[in-house]
């Protein structure tokens, strides 16, 4: 049984990793807009006025959101319409195993990239090294539940013409908690109180998400199929 | 009997697509489901390769009988649809590699000797490190089709079934004359093979033909008729 599953996911993990390898176009996207978009951001405001270190935790959290919602539109798309997907309904392992594998890959290159950047990024807006390391930490908790949430999103408006905004507006208000509890770990820094509250909330948001967001985007991408 | 089904109909949007449907078929046996552009070939396949849970009637799989939602789909079984499964961006070899291992369970299959067995069969052979996306569509077709030499005599105690939908289109000639042999050593090795068609392209084989009329509410008539080639 462990074997099979075993299988199944080192199955998908490799075919992701040759995908990825073989089209870096897919992964280095969101890790060029990540980096665009908190580049330009400075520009637009008053830093004589405005502490950046103070904005700069939200910013990243966002603009990792905004590159994953960017980048989960196409996680399914190809498998749907070569029929991949379609043979992962009918084989021997079971859906929800590929979709970790499938997730747990997308999130590895994607998120990966961003945390690779995220450093250059936070010098440029004078955070503190210990700082960079705490929004480290929360976003590897974050992007993966960013990673899950958007794959529903993904897997829900798999067979429309146009899913762009309608997972936008699947995954945005799911990805909410997360953000709250990511960037009040920030906060909560800030004003030097404990930590340990914090990481226990979101990594308990992490485990629920893992545990059963597989299961719901297994179900959509049989209803999406069907 | 490895494969019996009774009764099966299935509706899609309150629309009856094929109703009535029974057959039954035995390991080394054909059948060839026929009948014109939207009598239901495909969903008929779908349903009994395991897509849509949602039919009604009995499917009969070895001996273990399961009605609606209960139904997981044929255990031993290759299914090429319309659409191959493969990636344009992935090389031939590694796409053959991820729907071997899916379709028959093996993980990432690395058997780099095996799987250039089956895409000499093919005759991918010069092929193998081209991507997808620069090949024609019978050779993409190709692809797909070379699950089935992995799949053919696997493992006695259980056959294999073949669920393949139009599996000669965008073929050549020479094609289809190797996907017959391929169908013929397929049954001699007592698997099963389900199949639509509209060219009458196996005439030495023990086929068994369902033909799936139109459906329509008020003329609900389907035909079966058995001949042995």
């Amino acid at each position: 049984m462990l074997a099979a599953y075993f299988k199944g996911f080192q199955l998908i993990w490799m075919r992701e990793w040759t995908l990825a390898r073989a089209n870096k176009v897919d992964w280095f996207n969101a890790l060029i807009f990540f980096v665009m978009c908190i580049s330009i951001l400075p520009i637009t405001l008053d830093v004589q006025q405005l502490d950046l270190a103070h904005i700069a935790p939200s910013m990243i959290w966002i603009v990792t959101l905004l590159s994953f919602m960017l980048s989960a539109d196409l996680w399914f798309k190809l498998d749907f319409e070569q029929g991949y997907l379609h043979q992962w309904l009918i084989s021997p392992f079971p859906v929800f195993l590929l979709v970790i594998a499938k997730v747990f890959a997308h999130w590895f290159f994607v998120g990966g990239g961003i945390l690779l950047a995220t450093p250059f990024v936070a010098v440029t807006m004078n955070l503190s090294i210990s700082e960079v390391g705490l929004i480290l930490a929360t976003l590897i908790l974050g992007t993966l539940v960013m990673a899950f949430v958007c794959a529903l999103g993904a897997a829900l408006t798999l067979s429309l013409r146009q899913a762009g905004v309608l997972l936008v507006i699947i995954s945005m208000p799911l990805n909410v908690p997360v953000i709250i509890y990511g960037t009040g770990l920030l906060n909560q820094f800030d004003q030097g109180l404990s930590l340990s509250g914090g990481f226990l909330i979101l990594a308990s948001i992490v485990c629920a998400t893992i545990t059963f967001m597989p299961f719901a985007i297994a179900t959509a991408l049989r209803i999406s199929i069907e | 009997m490895y494969l019996e089904v009774s009764n099966l109909s299935y509706r899609h949007d309150n629309r009856v697509i094929f109703d009535g449907v029974c057959l039954s078929m035995d390991s080394g046996e054909v059948l060839w489901v026929k009948g014109g552009n939207g009598h239901g070939k495909t969903t008929l396949l779908r349903v009994l390769a395991g897509f849509y849970s949602n039919f009604k009637g009995n499917i009969r799989i070895a001996g273990n009988q399961y009605s609606h939602f209960e139904y997981q789909g044929i255990p031993k079984m290759v299914y090429i649809g319309h659409e191959n499964g493969v990636h344009p961006n992935l090389t031939v070899i590694d796409n053959l590699k991820s729907l071997v291992g899916l379709s028959l369970g093996l993980g990432w299959f690395n058997d780099e000797r095996i799987i250039e067995h089956a895409l000499n069969e093919v005759g991918l052979n010069g092929f193998e490190d081209r991507f997808a996306h620069t090949l024609s569509a019978g050779q993409r077709r190709r692809i797909g089709l070379a699950q089935l030499v992995l799949s053919t005599n696997k493992d006695a105690d259980q056959p294999v079934v073949w669920v393949l939908d139009e599996p000669f289109n965008a073929l050549d000639e020479k094609g289809i004359s190797w996907l017959r042999r391929m169908l013929s050593l397929h049954v001699d090795c007592g698997g099963l093979v389900i199949f639509t068609s509209h060219q009458s392209v196996i005439e030495q084989l023990p086929v068994t033909v369902l033909e799936l009329a139109n459906f329509k509410p008020s003329t609900s008539q389907f035909l079966v008729n058995e001949f042995e080639g």
